[in-house]
């Protein structure tokens, strides 16, 4: 009995402290599962998911007639969680199945040391492909958002670009960066799931991205891409160093084409050469010299300082304290009146007829025509240009300002002032934006600056000018023109003086005379001695750009003129052949009555200009870009001489070819020579920096 | 009253209660398994999970063994196994010598013998060879005589098994057989005072590691001997046991660091994360902090069956193992964790039932044996995960993967049965 109450007693105490050990583990359990549950979760959350940005596609940007211009597309970057590799050969193997394999790619995986790498970026998949490489151990496939431009070149430095960096940030230009509000969207937030060793499960999304809104704007990318060879083309001829060519729909204030050079060559140059991104329309500055005739005519008719009759002695430049000259080849006008002044650009009679009108009156009209005024314009650093306060003004600046000096204009602060010639008095200021998302813009409300009456001495001038004076080769045969020429000399950077030999070359101009269905401002920049007088580059490249609306597109229908007719009726339009191989590209070409331009590879045609749609004359050339026909074939190399590091790389991964470059700087030797087929070798260049 | 007391004596301990715990443990274990060998669904595609699949069938195969040696352990006659005892411990004793000369090295470890695909842990069978040893020794001569000689002989027997495992080396086990020892010999009648005398060095020996490695200042050691010195006077101790007992806990006090230089670096590495957690996270603290984050991250009911993201995403370690109390932690929670808890319970309750019941002094200390087994294993195992003690390896009895320690935990609870039955029922 003894042992049993003793027993009892043991069996007490061990009861007792397993009841406490139990009880210590429950309330721990208790304590980390209940009370600390939430830091344990976030603890536990925080190891196997990482927030991550989901990049919202940005919205499309349309020209007027609803062709896309920019896109966001959707691209691949493949990467390789090493660790989880056992034989990189094989995985290359079945690889090599979707994507082709940078050389190194084996020799990475086993220097990895289990990291994660990446071996290809903005890879183009099927998304059968990007679901059949998902299977495959190790890889890692993530969508990135890349934006493309259908129209390659055209129009770079009006819609910028938009590029994400390497912190997911976008750097924008351009339309793309004052339109951003409304393209960009809004990004969502994904939840990337990672184990233990690092390897990615890919992610959940925890809010979807919203898609940017579409908007239309008033550009018609065919007239841009007209507006762009011709001004190219008229740049070489006169030897100049840019230009400008703005095209505007002066009743509605439809911007239809704004074009200038220097142009971006590829939009892989953006942040070496930020400046060229800059269109000189909108953010340009330069002195109109003659061009602004004008609006110093409109103004003195509107104050009635002048009158159509009025006649001055255009010989006498002598003002007592300083001297006014026309400009040479101007020397024997004798007396002459407004329009006949007008149309041959005297400056005599100018700087002698503001002395009619005082400081005050001549300012605060020029003003009402805009000049030294912001233009709104949805475009980023658009220059308000300069024109000093009339009570700073010296003694001959109301002169020297009547033609065109000692102020600074944009080419989109001319536009908009002509505007008022164009449109019987009233101005209709330009824009670039017809629709954002589902909100049209309204067109802006017309604000009369000068009377009807006074609006159309001033357009018969402009007529005269071109039937008679300096405007002569501003003349399109098939339609009547108006337009005044500047020719204006380059003042020195800072101010104090003029360049001597350096000139910017202008023509403001509308066509037809009666009801003006474009105005357009033509600048040339720096054009050599030959061509330095407005009236021998820039007012031929407003009729050559007349000309070609009239041939290849539909901007002048209506306008009934026999010429026309017959210069319309030779066009043909050029066929869609981008994304089609050349063989067929060439059969439609031909079928078209074209004739096709550019290597004579096997290939796939990426772009092509003319561009889709476009009415040319028959027989006439369509130029096409040719990327290889797929992974197996062979690639011609063109000549990549001059080329950056920058663009050959983009050059390499755009046609998914391997290079070895030799040096640094630029393309002076390549291996495959220009025009040589690059097969199954890797492309070779040496590179040296003579031109830095 | 009394036949509430009649029928809670014939409940905790009857063959049904311990055969459906063993039921409930063994779906627990398994269920628990497959989740473990599952992969986890990414929004990609479903991915491994890291443990193959095959674990769960071997598992499933060793408690289909595990149900035959339980029953075949409750038919057996006790008397045989008494008197087969000391045959049973020098066999054992063999084995585990020759384990140190003949096993393979795995991992810096002698532990396994490898018969074809099977690999046998002969310290886990050790544990119940033991038990049988002590429970012998401890029957012989009843409640009569001299306690003092068994228990010194049962010191011999018990530690020349914990010297042998430690050089595997293998602590956990070591300290599994401690706590048999400890507990069998308080079954069998050692004052408390003796217990006092014999657990005092190992404290001191604790407060002097703890003052000279982790805080590097003497005064938590010097306050305990102070307060021991406090306790010797106020009990009245004699002269000479109070100088004997102080000066064998200063000599364990300074021995210990001895000893601690004796131990692995892992081992140092593992007490000093337990002391100091945020030591060192990604290494020996990286064990102890997941596996917290896991039991933590489940909350009150659990991120649900198959859907633990540290198990499925393989940051919680040894999760098919030594943590596998980790993992029901986090995908059932605390209700699920409180399931399996009352369930061991309910096993060990019945295992003390029994042992105060037993009619054979034998029986009595066989039984005392096993919830001493299965008390210290799922007290450690669980208070380890759960971040209370430093990180040994100590399996959760039934639930974690293993074969040796599957079928000693299926012996044990048929031979508890076997004893249960004999108290129970006519």
């Amino acid at each position: 009995m003894g042992r049993n109450r003793q027993g009892a007693k043991r069996l007490r105490v061990l009861s007792t402290w397993i009841s406490i050990f139990l009880l210590i583990i429950v309330a721990r359990l208790f304590q980390i599962q209940v009370i600390k549950h939430d830091s344990f979760l976030a603890r536990a959350e925080n190891q196997w998911s990482k927030s991550i940005v989901l990049p919202a596609d940005r919205g499309t940007i349309y020209d007027r007639n609803g062709k896309t211009v920019a896109r966001s597309v959707t691209r691949w970057r493949l990467g390789v969680a090493t660790r989880q590799i056992n034989s990189p050969a094989e995985l290359i193997k079945s690889l090599s199945e979707f994507v082709s394999i940078p050389g190194d790619l084996e020799s990475r995986i086993k220097k990895a040391n289990g990291k994660h790498i990446v071996f290809a970026t903005k890879v183009v998949l099927h998304p059968d492909d990007v679901k059949q490489i998902r299977k495959l151990k190790g890889v890692t496939v993530e969508e990135q958002r890349s934006r493309i431009y259908p129209y390659g070149g055209v129009g770079a430095s009006l819609f910028g670009f938009s590029q994400q960096d390497a912190d997911g940030t976008y750097h924008c230009e351009g339309l793309e960066s004052s339109l951003n509000n409304v393209l960009a969207g809004v990004n969502g937030i994904g939840s990337r799931i990672v184990n233990a060793a690092g390897s990615d499960y890919g992610y959940e999304i925890i809010k979807e991205p919203i898609v940017g809104e579409p908007v239309t704007l008033s550009i018609d990318i065919e007239i841009q891409t007209i507006c762009e060879n011709l001004l190219g083309r008229f740049i070489t001829e006169c030897n100049g160093i840019g230009g400008s060519v703005l095209v505007v729909d002066p009743s509605t204030g439809d911007i239809l084409a704004a074009a200038d050079s220097p142009v971006v060559r590829s939009r892989s140059d953006c942040p070496d050469s930020l400046y060229l991104w800059n269109n000189f329309n909108f953010t340009g500055a330069y002195e109109p010299g003659s061009v602004f005739k004008v609006f110093t005519t409109s103004i003195l008719l509107h104050n009635n300082a002048v009158k159509v009759g009025t006649i001055f002695d255009c010989d006498n430049g002598d003002f007592g304290k300083f001297t006014i000259r026309n400009s040479s080849g101007h020397d024997d006008l004798g007396e002459l009146s407004l329009l006949d002044a007008f149309a041959h650009s005297s400056n005599i009679y100018f700087a002698r007829a503001v002395a009619n009108i005082s400081k005050s009156e001549f300012y605060r009209d020029m003003k009402a025509f805009g000049f030294g005024l912001p233009t709104g314009i949805q475009y980023p650093g658009a220059a308000t240009g300069y024109l000093q306060v009339s009570g700073e003004w010296s003694g001959r600046s109301k002169p020297t300002i009547a033609i065109g000096q000692e102020l600074l204009v944009s080419p989109l602060q001319v536009i908009t002032a002509g505007s008022v010639i164009a449109n019987n008095g009233v101005m209709v200021k330009p824009g670039l934006v017809k629709k954002l998302g589902q909100k049209v813009i309204p067109k802006a409300d017309g604000r009369r600056v000068i009377s009807k009456n006074e609006s159309a001495i001033v357009k018969k001038g402009m007529a005269l000018a071109v039937e008679s004076g300096t405007g002569v080769k501003a003349q399109v045969n098939w339609i009547s023109a108006a337009g005044k020429t500047g020719t204006a000399q380059k003042s020195k950077p800072g101010g104090g003086g003029y360049i001597s030999g350096k000139y910017v070359a202008s023509f403001l101009g509308m066509a037809p005379v009666e009801e003006p269905r474009v105005l357009i401002l033509t600048t040339i920049d720096e054009p050599d001695y030959a061509h330095h007088y407005a009236s021998n580059s820039a007012a031929p490249l407003f009729a050559a750009i007349v000309n070609e609306m009239g041939r290849s597109t539909d901007w002048f229908d209506g306008v009934t003129s026999s010429e026309y007719n017959v210069a319309k009726s030779n066009m043909v339009e050029v066929p869609d052949v981008r994304y089609i191989t050349t063989t067929t590209a060439q059969q439609m070409i031909s079928s078209s009555g074209l004739t096709i331009k550019g290597n004579s590879i096997k290939g796939l045609v990426i772009a092509q200009n003319p561009a889709p749609g476009a009415r040319i004359a028959q027989g006439a050339p369509v130029t096409v870009t040719v990327a290889i026909e797929d992974k197996q074939d062979s690639i011609v190399i063109p000549d990549l001489s001059g080329m950056s590091n920058r663009e050959i790389k983009q050059y390499a991964n755009s046609l998914q070819i391997e290079t070895i470059i030799h040096g640094t700087g630029y393309v002076v030797r390549q291996k495959p020579s220009p025009n040589q087929i690059l097969d199954g070798h890797k492309l070779e260049l040496w590179m040296e920096n003579k031109w830095q | 009253m009394g036949w509430n007391k009649q029928y809670t004596s014939r409940f905790f301990g009857s063959k049904t209660v311990l055969f459906s715990i063993f039921a409930g443990l063994c779906f627990y274990s398994l269920a628990t398994l497959w989740s473990v060998t599952e992969g986890i669904s990414g929004p990609y595609n479903v991915v491994s999970s890291g443990i193959p699949k095959i674990l769960f069938w071997k598992q499933l195969t060793w408690v289909l063994i595990g149900w035959f040696i339980a029953v075949a352990a409750y038919k057996f006659p006790l008397q045989l196994l008494e008197e087969t005892a000391p045959v049973l411990y020098l066999v054992m004793f063999l084995v585990l010598v020759a384990l140190l000369f003949f096993a393979p090295e795995v991992a810096g470890a002698r532990r396994w013998f490898f018969i074809g695909p099977v690999s046998v842990q002969p310290s886990e069978f050790a544990k119940i060879v033991l038990i049988l040893m002590l429970a012998r020794l401890f029957s012989r001569d009843g409640n009569m005589g001299n306690k003092v000689i068994p228990v010194a002989i049962s010191f011999v027997i018990s530690g020349l098994f914990v010297a042998l495992i430690l050089n595997e080396p293998d602590l956990g086990t070591s300290l599994v057989i401690v706590a048999i020892w400890v507990m069998m010999v308080f079954w069998y009648g050692l004052s408390g005072i003796l217990l006092v005398c014999v657990s005092t060095p190992v404290l001191s020996a604790i407060f002097s590691f703890y003052s000279e490695n982790v805080i590097q200042q003497p005064w938590p050691w010097a306050a305990f001997i102070l307060l021991l010195i406090g306790f010797l006077y106020f009990a009245r101790f004699g002269l000479l046991e109070s100088s004997l007992l102080l000066f064998s806990n200063i000599l364990t006090g300074i021995g210990a660091s001895f000893f601690w230089d004796k131990l692995k670096l892992y081992q140092q590495e593992r007490i000093l994360t337990f002391f100091e957690p945020g030591r060192d996270m990604f290494g020996a603290g990286y064990q102890a902090y997941q596996s917290k984050v896991a039991i933590g991250s489940g909350g009150l009911f659990g991120t649900g069956f198959l859907n633990g993201t540290q198990k499925g995403l393989a940051f919680l370690p040894e999760r098919e193992t030594d943590f596998i109390f980790s993992v029901v932690g986090e995908e059932l929670g605390f209700v699920g964790a409180m399931l399996l808890i009352t369930m061991f319970l309910i096993l060990i309750i019945s295992g003390l039932n029994i042992a105060k019941n037993a009619r054979k002094p034998f029986s009595s200390m066989l039984a005392i044996g096993i919830v001493a087994f299965f008390g210290f294993h799922v007290v450690v195992n669980i208070s380890i995960t759960s971040g209370l003690l430093p990180v040994t390896g100590l399996p959760l009895p039934f639930m974690s993967y293993g074969g040796s320690h599957i079928l000693v935990s299926s012996l044990m609870i048929g031979l508890l049965a076997n004893v249960g039955s004999r108290t129970f029922e006519n």
